[in-house]
């Protein structure tokens, strides 16, 4: 029967392990590589790309695989981009024929399982050469399979990267703290509408025939590679989502009407004014937001200057008409196109520093290596330009009602909805269909209901319905002088429609009620106490109830009761200096109570210290619950005066 | 005054004007001084190319003015390792000057060794829109540790 119960288990074992694929990978040493990467560590594998291309999909197209790097294992959630995967492409051969392309590629994002924002990125074309990254936290950990290199993958992480300067010698901007502190940005977390709305960003790229050169017929699956890479970028920055509406390369430079035909020893300004040229007048009709050209040439100047990268225009693509860009290519060029696009979005190397460190980001020049992070600084001065010039089309999630009952369909249509680019989920609601641009859910509780819409790459945002009866809780004072009103007010989600209302103060006692059947309720308390207040609230559907209970009123005449509460007090007793008001701190004595010391000890009415606590600040709390109930004195000593303040406190189990 | 008078004044009135500007502001270096440090040897600037002016011209922007900054010589991998290019990393810059790497533009690179220790002043500037692997400096003086000079 044991052996019976062990296959069992080990059956349940196999079966959860066939959901998550190990992707086939093992080291090589001793590797000639023809192309390489500086580093102070890296490793040399052979990754068996089609274990990952064969994985068992789940539903939503979800794989899970295991990959084990640098004696490290990840396990990754991977979904297929099948927006860029299916991009228009093209290219025009040696004879200056147009032709469609099936760049043999699979794009994938996705994140590590354990956590969702830790995004990866991979690529794998001619089924073979996987490239891509993981986000593992503070580093990137990139993979890098060339043909150049029989296909071999060089992994590393790009803090190892030696050509970079040191942590210490980014060639950084102002520091952060003081654009922000002089006003010229807002602060990152300020960030507008970014978190609830995805842009989409059209992009339009182009290779030349030197790229072609080093690519061959993998140029624009290499294109779409780097693409997806930025888009992880972009899309966990600022929630934007990439489409590529058309990619091509030439073949051949030696064709009629050929346009990229200048070298770059002037670092690429003629060739920017090529491009930008032949688009203006032969790709108006190409829907886009930004043009990107990947370019094969490159050029050392004596000194060592080498151009990486060309943007037409800082903020250029808020004008379609200069929203052009150059990549030069090489390895990890991915990093150059975010830096160029940032140029494009007004980024501005000046903000390049990140999180308030010498560390660089995104957005540093002159760097051999650009960390994939923008600085707040970037992330605020880009998100102002795409925010305030609105040039990126943005997605909105609609319902076909905004106030229905509970176990109701309901129909949300996301708008506009490019191809596969969104999937459903709903919260608390269950998905029951989809169609086209559009899903129904049923809907499961009451309150606020959301159905978002998610890209591979991890944008997201969603739109929501109200369900059922009022979902209501109490804004208002809970703690409060018996002197004066006290005004309570019932926040709930509008599209409930509450028809009535009905408020309780519960002991009335002495004080006086207004409103109580309204959606705010004054209070005149005239008698300390501690308090329960209710409210209800109904519409159609029901009514909803919710209960505050442990309002203080202490005695406004009586300092000291003022800083102690609850009172009684049941788990945790607060002592709290700020909100006693200028006044009451006075009392205690003219120095602001921020960087006054104070000793608080709690004493029981035979004269025993049972708590004391010291404490600099607004607030401190102790824990009481482990005191007999009854009565107990707080002295209150702020260092200067002899004589404490001294509060009874009751303590109720 | 006529018309014809006033231009032939201003042809030789505006460059005398800007050129004491210049001086009064200290862009003619020609004859500035630099404080000699011991143990260091000044060493010769390039003769100036024109080709250099680029670097004054937009789109390049002024970056960072140093003077009498202690650095150190590096090589530094360009372009994950395809050529090694001499650099000069600003040793411990003061508060409010940028730190980094900078391509020393004017000057022989055979003069300066892997690891040496320099004092120097000049200029590095950045462009905005076209990025190199990279970012220029154009020194006015540079002094290097005299048991390494290379002749």
């Amino acid at each position: 029967m044991k052996t019976f119960n062990l296959c069992i288990v080990l059956l349940c074992i196999s079966t959860f392990a066939f959901a998550q694929t190990r992707v086939d990978i093992g080291e090589i040493y001793g590797a000639q590589l023809k192309k390489t990467v500086q580093t102070t560590n890296k490793k040399i594998y052979r990754i068996n790309a089609k274990s990952l291309l064969n994985a068992p999909k789940s539903d939503g197209n979800l794989v899970e695989v295991k990959m084990t790097l640098f004696n490290q294992d990840y396990d990754i959630e991977l979904t297929e981009n099948t927006v860029l995967q299916n991009t228009p492409s093209f290219y025009t051969d040696e004879n200056g024929i147009r032709h469609q392309d099936y760049p043999n590629i699979k794009l994938y994002a996705g994140h590590l399982k354990s956590d969702s924002s830790k995004y990866v990125r991979f690529s794998i074309i001619d089924e073979r050469y996987l490239n891509g990254y993981i986000n593992v936290g503070d580093d990137f950990l990139y993979l890098s399979s060339l043909a150049e290199n029989n296909g071999n993958t060089i992994a590393y992480y790009g803090n190892d990267v030696i050509s970079s300067d040191s942590g210490e010698h980014w060639l950084c901007g102002t520091p952060e703290p003081d654009l922000v502190e002089n006003e010229l940005l807002p602060l990152a977390t300020e960030l507008y509408d970014f978190e609830s709305v995805i842009r989409i960003m059209k992009i339009a790229a182009d290779a030349d025939a030197d790229f072609f050169n080093i690519h061959g017929n993998s140029t624009n699956a290499q294109i779409l590679s780097a693409i997806n890479e930025i888009e992880g970028l972009y899309a966990h920055t600022f929630n934007i989502a990439f489409q590529v509406t058309n990619v091509h390369y030439f073949q051949s430079a030696n064709v009629t009407g050929y346009p990229y035909t200048a070298n770059i020893s002037d670092g690429g300004k003629v060739l920017v004014t090529q491009m930008k040229n032949y688009w203006n007048s032969n790709s108006s009709n190409i829907d886009r937001n930004v043009a990107m050209l990947f370019s094969g040439k490159s050029y050392t100047y004596e000194n060592g200057l080498s151009p990486a990268g060309i943007a037409c225009a800082i903020g250029g693509m808020a004008n379609k008409s200069t929203s052009y860009m150059i990549t030069f290519n090489r390895i990890g060029m991915f990093l150059t196109t975010a830096h160029e696009l940032g140029h494009l979005c007004n980024g501005k190397h000046e903000d390049c520093q990140y999180g308030g460190t010498t560390t660089a980001s995104v957005m540093c020049q002159g760097t051999k290596k650009n960390p994939p992070y923008f600085s707040n600084a970037s992330i605020a001065r880009i998100g102002q330009h795409i925010y305030s010039n609105n040039y990126l089309q943005k997605v909105s999630v609609t319902s076909n009602s905004s106030f229905v009952n509970n176990s109701t369909n309901v129909t949300f249509t996301a708008s506009p909805f490019p191809a596969g680019m969104f999937t459903w989920s709903g919260h608390p609601m269950d998905l029951v269909s989809t169609s086209g641009a559009s899903a129904t859910f049923k809907t499961g509780r009451d309150g606020t209901s959301y159905a978002t819409i998610k890209t591979a790459s991890g944008a997201s945002m969603s739109g929501s319905v109200y369900v059922g009866k009022p979902v209501i809780t109490i804004e208002g004072p809970n703690r409060t002088p018996n002197t004066g009103y006290a005004k309570y007010r019932a926040e709930y989600d509008g599209r409930c429609s509450p028809t009535s209302f009905e408020w309780i103060l519960n002991p009335q006692g002495n004080n006086s009620v207004y409103g109580a059947n309204t959606s705010t309720f004054d209070i005149a308390f005239y008698q300390t106490g501690s308090y329960q207040i209710v409210v209800r609230a109904a519409n159609k559907y029901g009514m909803g109830e919710y209960t505050v209970s442990g309002v203080t009123v202490y005695d406004a005449n009586n300092s000291a009761a003022m800083i102690a509460y609850p009172n009684p007090a049941n788990q945790t007793l607060y002592v709290d200096f700020s909100s006693v008001g200028e006044q009451q701190a006075k009392a205690i004595n003219s120095v602001p109570v921020q960087q006054k010391q104070y000793d608080i000890r709690l004493f029981n009415l035979q004269g025993s210290l049972v708590r004391s606590v010291q404490s600099k600040g607004e607030q401190i709390s102790f824990d009481v619950s482990g005191l007999p109930g009854g009565n107990y004195f707080l002295h209150i000593y702020d260092g200067e005066s002899q004589k404490p303040l001294v509060q009874q406190i009751v303590i109720k189990h | 005054m006529n018309v014809k008078k006033k231009r032939k004044v201003m042809r030789w009135l505006l460059p005398m004007l800007m050129c004491m500007f210049l001086f009064v502001t200290g862009s003619c270096d020609s004859n500035e001084e630099f404080e000699s440090f011991d143990g260091y040897e000044t060493l010769k600037l390039s003769e100036w190319n024109d080709e250099w002016n680029q670097y004054f011209e937009d789109p390049w922007i002024h970056w960072e003015t140093y003077k009498n900054q202690e650095g150190v010589v590096v090589k530094t991998q360009v372009d994950n390792g395809w050529y090694e290019a001499i650099e000069i990393e600003i040793i411990n810059p003061p508060t409010g000057k940028r730190g980094g790497r900078y391509l020393p533009i004017n000057i022989n690179r055979n003069l300066l060794q892997e690891g040496t220790k320099i004092i120097f002043s000049g200029e590095t500037r950045d462009n905005s829109t076209l990025d190199y692997l990279g970012v220029p400096l154009i020194l006015k003086n540079i002094q290097i540790k005299k048991d390494v000079l290379i002749n």
